[in-house]
């Protein structure tokens, strides 16, 4: 009796003990008795009849066992029947369970009696009892995988395998089929017919049927995805050097143009679209989602991925509604899976270069130049005594030739990157565990004699905890925290103004430094900072801090007590961002430009201005935002027999507050209805209604519907004689309706605003001034969200098991776009434009991917794929004065973002002149720039035909800076233990306007470095018309220099991305070590590039190349698993 | 866990205290700060030189073109290269209308507040009306018949196509804004003795604005010219009257005299400086007429601008002072403002040019003018002004090239010539190549002349020597006087109209030292009087020359050229900028007249009135371009 007191101590909190075990993380995870505990009874041999208190009475008096339950939920006289003689525990329990639809966990020498829910028992099934089958489950490298789920089939009886790969399944009747699956592993149906262990090798999955994606608010096998949503494996992420994970996306994946335009760390995140621009207001990138939160795609290490899809037709994102006419692109994080730790460490190290630094002339060949071109002869610039002793560097002090982009960069930056994952779990617990680290330093030079240190230096620090918890056995607890430190440190003056300095300063002005340690300066034209070199290392450092913490807390409940399949959860996150910025800046003091050397040889230059070396601080304390997010659903999935069911339906708001006068909000319902035949047809209709804030009461909420079907005819019977060369084909199309509520920087656009402005002042001393205020933005209130209807119509095909194709076709008519009216005339005197709906873009193209996998032999494996992405966009109407549409002025008709500028002919000739230097008749005069024209200056066309070629000619000129075409390609090559991998990327249909400034063209503006194809230009003695550069002048001619045809450059080019050998160490030693893999490479990233345009790396934003570059890297890294 | 009512009101704005127009009219400061606005359109003269370019766009001052600041995008006005895509910082068609709109508006929401009595708001709502008035006319006075409405303002939800207006016929806007401004004349007091009153609008501002107006709307470019008469609107609506109407003379002059009664009846007054034995001082009283505010006894100014920024009187004294003294030294003049300046015995230096050049001048022999040699002794006259060498009464010192001796007061308060002196650096001025005052570099005298007039003698900034309390204008007495000169000629061709237009040319002439015009027969050398006749040809010429030097450097000499359709037919408007020869320093070639050929001006039909942005014209198919723009 007195262990009936204990056992019932202990019984009143059954529930608390339940949460104590689960925190000491010892939990047994099957729902049956599990086999360890073998211990047998020695019972009456006469008597088979007992009550349960009888029972656990007898047991508890042989052993050390004790029972626990909840009294009053186990009816403690209930009659039981043991079989006389049976003495293993186990069986008995596993009797009695079946008998009394009980559950017993057998935790060390404790047993938890717990009545099941529902009176069905659904875990040992009402069958005949049938045998115990086990087993082990390999990977065909032979490496156990835990965590396959082992299934009777056509029951939901089943287990998983431990870390060892090892199940066990009792029960099992003769007639029974096993089903073995695994993600990304090819599913296995095994009869079980007389065999009671059975092993299994499960094959990596070709591009897998069975494959789940991530779509818009959950996932979807992939076999029954009919939107066009993209799946990147996160690995591909994993290359290169880079910080921002926005740099791996260009030709990786299809539909998205991705253009990275600096090198810089810290500010090189890249531009990307999903399927190009289609609209001319606010923004125009797509809707990024980390864990179902609006995150920056750029911050998260890409070790932290577990997926990342790309939705980008409407039946993807129209649940999105408001929010998703630019696509989406969801990222999952980590979470963990059942088993022992998995440990996971990786470390890279790179060393990086420029792929491209302009490439300037000497000081000698720029005086040369400069002279030859000066239009006296007779009073040349410079002297050749000086362009001689420049040459023969006979005192670089006082003739420089100073390369400024060398002089301003160092060779050589480094990265570095280190990563570990921990991933395990239980059945009621698992958990992703992520910490990374990434380092890298820029090329700016610095000066290694001062105390400090101001080279870029950028530090990244990312954590994340992924925590499931099932506290029962329906209820799921999900907790992420993730977060990121990132400090950047660099000089005082940002790198693309030093880049810009290095490129207008000429080579022969003055050295970096004087050996007496004194820094020159000269004063050019107002110019007050023009030591570039001075810039990067002498004026200070500052250092910015970002950080920000992401959290995440879930709840999902399975609410399979109502209906089986019925899942609900509901998700709060908040995120809170800080950023914050400490300068800690000098000036140098500076001195003259040396004019000779004294008797003593000492340089003769004076003090022009005292700086002040010691670092002064400044702080600003910064910007910061949160975010928090909460959200509702209920999801339903079924299959009856050959009908497949899925569902959901959300409820979600959103809350944004970044110092605003108001946090920026959103709301909004979704759903899907997915329905599957025989897994041949496919139906879903999607929608979103949710609303924004920038709209009035009645135009705030929209409905956004879409619809898409697909049939997968490569299930039907009369494709079988074919299935051996075509083994997958389906045919998919979806319509839908989209919006776009990212309106630029009007918000809450129905409410009228009131602007400032100056005022005027009263008095004969001016001293009666009144801040002015006058009427604003004019509140309007029907204004809403633009709307995208977008059709995609696709073709996925699976030839030989190894050749994936994917190709779709899209279309999108953008209309309502949401702008401020340009064509009301400024004599009605609004002080600003209303704003209106307005507008059409149509945007088309094509996307395809093509993946190949073959495994020759066991030596030699082989994949390869391939992207290509089109769009092409055209404005259909956008609110353009009446007197342009039609005309080369109007962009209604053209591409977004259409260069624009003068259409040059061709270079003047001598032909076109007269005697006396004038113009010949019919030549259209040419009011742009130069009073005099020369042969050899650009020769434009007058397109209104009004007889000059002035401002007005100036039009759309084609091309786009974006690009039209991204495509990549790449191979992995499987050689035993060796595996080596490449990828390359390009882009085309890429377009730059270069030049457009006074000091571009060699000669032209006194400072200004000169590219080294200088003589690539137009003279008397070439007078060709095929050269680089017009007329060369001495001093800037704008005839020559403003924006034209004549500037307007292919940029498209094809880049080797990466380059990747990597050897991964035999097993045998890996198992000495204790590891599970250890693999070395060896990667090149950014190697080399093809391309028309030779100046600088065409992918950059400039226009005359000063501008931090690309970077080339080779890295090295090993990565572990333990 | 959510109320349904904050799920359904989750997405409104939440009240917060956001400024209303209705809040800013329950405001004394911020009705002023309102109305503040509406004045703010008022320009500013010093954007005479760059952002407007009246100033520069005339022949009074000569920017150095190497000066290539982008807010100085004059040059394509003056060098040929304007286009109907040419940006103008003056801007006028898109910031007037937004004045104007808020003018109305401003009568529409003022009502008495705590602060701002009935009165006030009465006299608030006549200033809108004036100012309304006043951006109306600056805007037909530059782009000719603009659209023309008004009578209020539109409404948000109105059609677009209702905001096409075609331009209202030239005649038809100054009809209106005659009897408006008249009207509003009325209801605003003559002057504000309240310091912090001054700059406020005046019947006189009022009256002044409508003279002008009309005297604008009856000279020769728009009474009487035959340029315009098939300019018209698409659907056929004429925009100018090409038919003469001496009417529109006598409605100018009448209404220039108005102004002028009602202005001497409230106190105005020519600003005079005397001698201490009781004579004019010319000198200082045409210098410091622009350095002397109200309250230290300058009563001339009709038409006051208060507004101010601190880059007013820099902008103007900045550019014109020499490097030496913290100046750009690139503001210049004209050498034809410098030929129109009288001889000290008030005759004409030169009557005009041969080959319409300015190389070549019609020098009138009996002036006493002479291009050669240079004066053997200073030259004393009585005044206190110290600005001719820096000795009280010393005008000229010896060795001053002929051409800059002799001439009269206002010539050398308004020019800086080779050898004219400098108070603050207290020597010459010397624009020899590569000499003090010529770095042959942008921020250097171009022709060799930078202006003096509005540049405070003791400037230097240097040394932070500015003069800032200051006072600026659109019109002055003097404005007011020449005006009436000018009309009354023209309205009535008889002795009598004459007579009063003598009589008040000679109020100027009298200040500015120079000999007074008398249709009576009086001898050459006669001390007070010079004869002219009594014809309305020559009165006319009279007028015109007094009118070129007394308002140099005001903003109006380039209404002047167009009024009387002169510009293409002045050298250095349409021809290259003329002075000493600035590479020269050598004195055989540098005194000489030369040629800058690479600041030639080009003056074509087209810029009598200023073309509307292409945008503009591309915006509202109904809207014609200005005549004989593309």
């Amino acid at each position: 009796m007195k262990k009936f007191h204990a056992r019932k101590l202990f019984i009143m909190s059954f529930y608390s003990l339940v949460i104590q075990l689960i925190c000491a993380g010892s939990i047994f995870g099957s729902t049956i008795v599990k086999g360890q505990a073998t211990y047998e009874l020695e019972l009456p041999s006469e008597r088979n009849v007992y009550s349960l208190k009888e029972f656990f009475d007898l047991t508890e008096q042989q052993s050390s066992f004790r029972f626990f339950y909840i009294q009053g939920e186990i009816d403690e006289n209930s009659q039981i029947n043991i079989r006389p003689g049976t003495k293993d525990l186990n069986k008995i329990l596993n009797d009695i369970a079946e008998q009394e639809s009980l559950e017993f966990k057998i935790i060390d020498d404790i047993i938890v009696v717990k009545r099941l829910k529902d009176n069905k028992p659904e875990i040992i099934p009402q069958k005949p009892k049938g045998k115990t089958i086990s087993g082990k489950i390999t990977d065909n490298e032979g490496l156990p995988l835990p965590g396959v789920s082992v299934t009777i089939k056509g029951t939901t009886q089943g287990t998983i395998t431990d870390v060892d790969g090892i199940y066990n399944l009792s029960n099992v009747s003769t007639d029974a089929v096993l089903v073995f699956s695994f993600i990304g592993m090819r599913t296995q149906e095994i009869p079980t017919k007389d065999k009671t262990v059975i092993d299994i090798t499960l094959q990596e999955e070709a591009v897998g049927l069975e494959e789940v994606v991530v779509t818009g608010y959950g996932t979807q096998k992939k076999l029954s995805v009919v939107g066009s949503i993209e799946n990147l494996e996160p690995k591909k992420l994993q290359i290169g050097s880079t910080r921002s994970l926005s740099n791996n996306l260009a030709g990786q994946v299809a539909g998205v143009i991705a253009v990275q335009r600096s090198g810089e760390p810290g500010a090189d995140n890249s531009s990307f679209w999903i399927r190009g621009i289609s609209t001319f207001s606010g923004t125009t990138g797509p809707l990024v989602l980390v864990d179902g939160i609006e995150r920056d795609l750029n911050n998260i290490d890409p070790a932290e991925i577990e997926s990342f899809s790309v939705l980008k037709d409407a039946s993807a994102s129209a649940m999105y509604g408001v929010r998703g006419a630019n696509g989406v692109i969801v990222i999952n994080t980590k979470r963990g899976t059942v088993g022992k730790p998995s440990v996971n460490f990786r470390v890279e190290h790179a060393i990086s270069t420029p792929t491209k630094l302009p490439d300037y002339i000497g000081a000698a060949d720029y005086m040369e130049l400069r002279n030859e071109l000066a239009v006296d002869q007779s009073d040349l610039p410079f002297s050749q005594d000086r362009i001689d002793k420049t040459r023969s560097h006979y005192d670089p002090e006082l003739y420089p030739d100073v390369n400024w982009i060398d002089e301003v960069t160092k060779d050589y930056a480094y990265s570095t990157r280190a990563n570990m994952t921990v991933n395990g779990g239980s059945n009621f617990l698992r958990y992703a565990l992520v910490a990374s680290y990434y380092n890298e330093k820029g090329i700016i030079e610095t000066d290694n004699t001062l105390d400090y240190n101001t080279g870029i230096n950028l530090n990244r620090y990312n954590m994340r905890a992924n925590v499931d918890v099932d506290i029962t056995g329906t209820t799921t607890l999900r907790l992420n925290i993730g977060g990121y430190l990132q400090t950047w440190r660099g000089p005082s003056y940002s790198s693309d103004d030093i880049l810009y300095r290095a490129f207008t300063r000429g080579p022969y002005m003055f050295p970096t430094r004087y050996s007496d340690g004194t820094i020159p300066y000269e004063n050019i034209s107002g110019d007050q900072i023009n030591n570039p070199w001075a810039m990067a290392t002498q004026y200070g450092y500052s250092v910015s801090t970002y950080s920000q913490i992401q959290s995440l807390f879930s709840v999902e409940q399975d609410l399979k007590m109502i209906t089986e399949g019925l899942k609900a959860n509901v998700t709060f996150s908040f995120d809170s961002y800080k950023w914050s910025r400490m300068s800690r800046s000098a000036t140098p003091s500076r001195y003259s430009v040396a004019t000779g050397r004294d008797d003593e040889g000492n340089l003769i230059t004076s003090l022009l201005t005292y700086g002040d070396e010691s670092l002064g601080l400044s702080t600003s304390g910064g910007y910061g935002n949160t975010r928090n997010y909460l959200e509702g659903r209920l999801t339903y999935r079924r299959t009856f027999d050959k009908h497949d069911l899925d569902g959901l339906f959300l409820y979600n708001q959103e809350s944004y507050d970044n110092g605003s006068v108001q946090p920026y909000r959103k709301q909004g319902i979704a759903g899907r209805m997915s329905y599957i035949y025989d897994s041949r047809y496919i139906g879903e209709f999607n929608f979103g209604y949710n609303g924004s804030e920038n709209f009035a009461k009645g135009q705030r909420f929209g409905f956004f519907p879409s619809f898409a079907i697909g049939w997968l005819a490569s299930g039907e019977q009369f494709m079988d004689s074919f299935r051996n060369t075509i083994d997958k084909l389906k045919f998919r199309y979806s319509y839908g309706k989209v919006g776009n509520d990212n309106i630029g920087g009007r918000r809450f656009a129905y409410i009228t605003t009131v602007n400032t402005a100056s005022g005027y002042q009263w008095g004969e001393t001016h001293n009666y001034y009144y801040t002015a205020y006058i009427d604003g933005e004019i509140g309007v209130t029907d204004l809403t969200w633009e709307t995208a209807w977008k059709s995609d119509l696709g073709l996925e095909l699976g030839l030989w098991n190894a050749l994936q194709l994917q190709v779709d076709y899209f279309k999108e008519k953008r209309s309502n776009i949401f702008m401020q009216r340009t064509t009301i005339p400024s004599i009605t005197g609004f002080t600003s434009n209303p704003w209106a709906n307005y507008g059409k873009v149509n945007n088309q193209g094509i996307d395809i991917s093509m993946v190949y996998n073959k495994k020759i032999n066991n030596d030699w494996q082989i994949s390869a794929r391939s992207t290509f992405t089109y769009a092409k966009n055209k404005v259909i109407e956008k609110d353009e004065p009446q007197g342009r549409i039609g005309t080369y002025r109007a962009l209604t008709g053209q591409s977004l973002n259409t260069l624009w500028g003068l259409t040059a002919e061709r270079l003047f000739t001598d032909d076109d002149f007269n005697e006396d230097g004038s113009l010949k008749e019919g030549i259209p005069n040419q009011l742009v720039g130069a009073s005099t024209l020369y042969p050899g200056d650009i020769k434009y066309v007058d397109r209104n035909n009004d007889g000059v070629v002035d401002a007005n000619d100036e039009g759309y000129i084609g091309g786009t800076n974006d690009p039209k075409i991204v495509y990549g390609f790449g191979a992995n090559i499987n050689y035993r233990m060796w595996d080596f991998s490449f990828f390359f990327q390009g882009m085309g249909d890429t377009y730059r306007l270069i030049g457009g400034d006074s000091k571009f063209i060699p000669g032209s503006d006194a400072g200004g470095n000169f590219f080294s194809n200088y003589r690539d230009s137009w003279s008397e003695e070439n007078p060709s018309q095929n050269v680089f550069y017009p007329r060369l002048s001495a001093t800037a001619n704008e005839q020559n220099y403003r924006a034209s045809t004549w500037w307007k450059k292919d940029m498209s080019f094809l880049r080797c991305k990466t380059i990747e050998l990597g050897y991964s160490l035999p097993q045998r030693i890996v198992d000495k070590i204790g590891g599970k893999s250890v693999r070395f490479y060896c990667s090149g990233n950014n190697l080399f590039y093809f391309s028309k345009f030779k100046l600088w790396d065409p992918e950059l934003s400039t226009s005359n190349g000063g501008k931090y570059p690309q970077m080339r890297s080779v890295m090295f890294g090993v990565d572990m698993n333990f | 866990m959510l109320s349904i009512t904050s799920c359904v009101d989750y997405l409104d704005k939440e009240p917060d205290t956001e400024l209303t127009m209705d809040m800013v009219f329950e405001n004394k400061d911020k009705t002023l700060g309102a109305l503040q606005y509406v004045y703010a359109g008022l320009p500013n003269p010093t954007k005479f030189i760059i952002e407007i370019g009246w100033d520069t766009m005339s022949d009074d001052v000569a920017e150095n073109k190497l000066v290539n600041w982008s807010p100085y995008n004059n040059w394509q006005r003056v060098l040929g290269t304007w286009t109907t895509s040419s940006s103008w910082s003056g801007d006028f068609w898109g910031d007037y209308p937004k004045r104007i709109r808020q003018a109305y508006l401003f009568q529409e929401r003022v009502h008495a507040i705590d602060g701002i009595d009935e009165d006030e708001v009465a006299l608030m709502k006549a200033e809108c009306r004036f100012l309304a008035c006043y951006y109306w006319w600056n805007l037909a006075e530059t782009y000719g018949p603009v659209p023309f409405k008004p009578d209020g303002v539109y409404d948000v939800n109105v059609s677009l196509s209702e905001l096409m207006l075609p331009r209202t016929p030239f005649d038809t806007i100054v009809n209106y804004l005659d009897k408006e401004l008249l009207a509003v004349s009325k209801l605003l007091p003559a002057k504000y003795t309240a310091d912090e009153k001054y700059g406020r609008a005046t019947s006189i501002m009022c009256l002044t604005t409508r003279a002008r107006m009309l005297l604008f709307a009856a000279s020769p470019l728009v009474n009487g010219n035959d340029w315009y008469s098939s300019y018209a609107n698409n659907d056929g609506t004429l925009l100018f009257t090409s038919a003469y109407d001496q009417k529109k003379w006598i409605k100018a002059a009448e209404a220039c005299k108005l102004v002028i009664d009602e202005a001497e009846a409230a106190g105005y007054k020519l600003y005079t400086v005397y001698n201490e034995d009781g004579t004019v001082d010319p000198f200082l009283s045409t210098q410091d007429v622009y350095f002397t505010l109200p309250s230290a006894g300058n009563n001339e100014i009709t038409f006051p601008i208060t507004n101010f920024s601190t880059t007013n009187y820099e902008t103007w004294e900045n550019l014109a002072l020499p490097n030496e003294a913290g100046g750009a030294s690139c503001l210049g003049v004209y050498q034809s403002l410098v030929d129109a300046f009288f001889m000290k015995n008030g005759l004409p230096a030169i009557t005009g040019y041969d080959n319409n050049s300015a190389l070549s001048p019609v020098i009138n022999e009996v002036s006493g003018y002479s291009e050669n040699g240079f004066s053997s002794e200073v030259e004393i006259r009585n005044t206190s002004w110290d600005g001719g060498t820096g000795v009280a009464g010393e005008i000229t010192a010896s060795n001053t090239f002929n051409m800059y001796c002799n001439r009269e007061p206002r010539f050398y308060t308004t020019v800086n010539y080779h050898g004219a002196w400098n108070n603050a650096l207290d020597r010459q001025f010397d624009f020899m190549y590569k000499h003090a005052d010529n770095t042959h570099n942008w921020n250097a005298a171009r022709n060799c002349y930078l202006v003096r007039r509005k540049v405070y003698p003791q400037a230097n900034h240097k040394e932070g020597i500015k003069m800032s309390d200051r006072p600026e204008w659109l019109a002055r007495l003097a404005t007011n006087y020449l005006d009436y000169a000018e009309a009354i000629n023209e309205a009535y061709n008889n002795s009598v109209s004459r007579q009063s237009a003598l009589e008040y040319v000679n109020k100027i002439r009298v200040r500015a030292g120079v000999r007074q015009y008398t249709t009576g027969a009086v001898s050459s050398d006669d001390e007070n009087y010079i004869h002219v006749d009594d014809n309305q040809e020559a009165i006319r010429k009279i007028v015109r020359m007094e009118r070129r030097v007394e308002l140099a450097c005001e903003g109006i000499r380039y209404s002047d050229m167009r009024r009387w359709m002169i510009a293409s037919d002045i050298p250095e408007a349409n021809g290259p900028l003329v002075g000493l020869n600035w590479n020269s320093e050598d004195s055989n070639t540098f005194f000489q007249r030369t040629e800058n050929v690479d600041q030639s001006r080009v003056w074509k039909k087209a810029y009598y009135w200023f073309p509307v942005y292409i945008d503009e014209i591309d915006k509202n198919p109904d809207l014609v371009q200005s005549p004989y723009w593309e």
